[in-house]
């Protein structure tokens, strides 16, 4: 696991203008530049190694380099409780995407552009990766 | 929204490399949509047949809740069932009351029953009991799935005899038996953990899972591979339970260490191998209620009856 550095502290900003800030959500109006993987005006939640502890550590090496700051990929996620997120990452794989939200892929299901995938999918750029939930009991 | 570029990054089935929709464990492997419905049902076949859990002349009562693990089982067995001879299926809901959640899974337990043309019956906590299970709960709540447990099993037994079932099939999977296995470990109840092994003995009436070996989260995708997954609601008295909180804890070692629901249930059948043979902590008696099998002078269900007044 190779270590990036700490992101620098962007400096304040106007709501909607300039540079991203870490934890806030885009827009919905912006998706259309999500499909040519351009950064979407407004706010893009960028994940790094060091965004959150992990609710469920991942296994040795489920994590690899995140090459953020040369080829971000946007993602558009939608939650269990149907609520919407655009998260930016390296290159990444589905199972990537759950373990950074704090998500056991154990417990969901995920589809990718309205297919089921497997955890080890690939995620790209434009990407609407939806995830499903289980609940127990039945 | 989908297009050839949606299979890019996808591993292909092992079997026939069209786009896989899972990877399975144990061997890993990535499987399609056809041949992991496949895989699904031939293994649910084949804890069947080792656990001999069907036999010609049986009548099953499948216990349907009209989650997506009785839905599951109920889908698996009218397909495999028709394999035996003279081998029925009765679908039997239990109608515990609970408010904005029972009503909702009825609803989907009688659709699917009259898709599939199973004979089905409701039996409510009502009807045997005289009071739904909010009731009963009231000041109760941390005890919600302990005495929902007892009284569902007895409601199942009841409506079991009722319509002439020889045994009861539920949905129980791989997460809730691990879960179990835990939970008994974690209070230190073994006659607990190995009571099932003297069950078929003792004049109860034979509890089958043929869905023991299945992971939960492989139950939901051959549900919406099947086309008949339904969001439903989580039973509102979950948050109160030991389990919530077992299953929380398992599924997140389950994720780093894969196979550890496995071995749990290795376990559970070497400590059972074991126990057979050895002398029973009590033996069996007859409720002096309701006369039901029991290991003391009153079963679960007349102890519940009293202690609730």
């Amino acid at each position: 696991m190779v270590n990036m550095g700490d992101p620098p502290s962007p400096p304040p900003q106007p709501p909607g203008v300039g540079p991203p800030l870490p934890g806030d959500r885009i827009n919905a109006d912006a998706r259309d530049a999500l499909h040519h993987n351009q950064q979407p005006p407004g706010r893009v939640t960028k994940y790094t190694l060091r965004t959150r502890a992990y609710l469920i550590p991942p296994p040795p090496g489920i994590l690899s380099l995140h090459r953020l700051k040369r080829d971000p990929v946007y993602v558009r996620v939608i939650l269990p409780d149907k609520s919407e997120q655009t998260i930016a990452m390296g290159a990444c794989t589905v199972e990537q995407v759950l373990v950074l939200l704090g998500v056991n892929p154990i417990e969901v299901i995920v589809s990718r552009n309205g297919r089921l995938v497997p955890d080890d999918a690939q995620v790209s750029g434009s990407d609407e990766i939806r995830i499903i939930r289980i609940a127990h009991g039945g | 929204m989908s297009g050839p570029g949606d299979l890019a990054g996808v591993a292909r089935c092992v079997l026939c490399g069209k786009p896989a929709v899972t990877r399975v464990r144990d061997p890993d492997r990535h499987l399609c949509d056809d041949h992991f419905i496949q895989f699904f049902e031939e293994r649910v076949l084949q804890t069947i047949t080792a656990g001999k859990m069907v036999r010609p002349g049986d009548r099953i009562a499948i216990a349907l809740s009209g989650g997506k693990d009785s839905t599951a089982l109920l889908r698996v067995l009218t397909r495999l069932l028709p394999a035996w001879d003279d081998v029925h299926p009765v679908a039997i809901t239990i109608d515990e009351g609970i408010a904005g959640y029972r009503q909702e899974t009825l609803r989907a337990a009688r659709e699917l029953t009259s898709r599939h043309k199973i004979e089905h019956h409701i039996v409510s906590f009502e009807e045997l009991f005289n009071r739904d299970l909010d009731q009963i709960l009231v000041g109760r709540e941390h005890r919600a799935c302990t005495i929902c447990g007892i009284l569902r099993k007895k409601a199942l037994v009841v409506a079991a005899e009722r319509y002439g079932a020889t045994k009861i099939a539920t949905g129980h999977n791989l997460d809730d038996e691990a879960q179990s296995v835990l939970m008994n470990a974690l209070r230190g109840d073994i006659p607990r953990l190995i009571r099932n092994a003297a069950r078929e003995k003792s004049g109860f009436l034979l509890r089958i899972k043929p869905l023991c070996l299945t992971p939960e989260r492989e139950i939901a995708l051959y549900l919406m591979l099947r086309d008949a997954w339904t969001e439903l609601p989580e039973c509102p008295y979950t948050r109160f339970a030991l389990r919530a909180e077992v299953r929380s804890m398992l599924s997140k070692i389950e994720y780093r260490h894969p196979g550890t629901m496995l071995h749990l249930i290795d376990a559970k059948k070497k400590i059972e191998r074991y126990c057979a043979g050895a002398p029973a902590p009590a033996a069996i008696r007859r409720c002096q209620e309701c006369g039901d099998p029991c290991s003391g002078d009153l079963c679960q269900v007349c102890r519940l009856r009293q202690s609730l007044g």
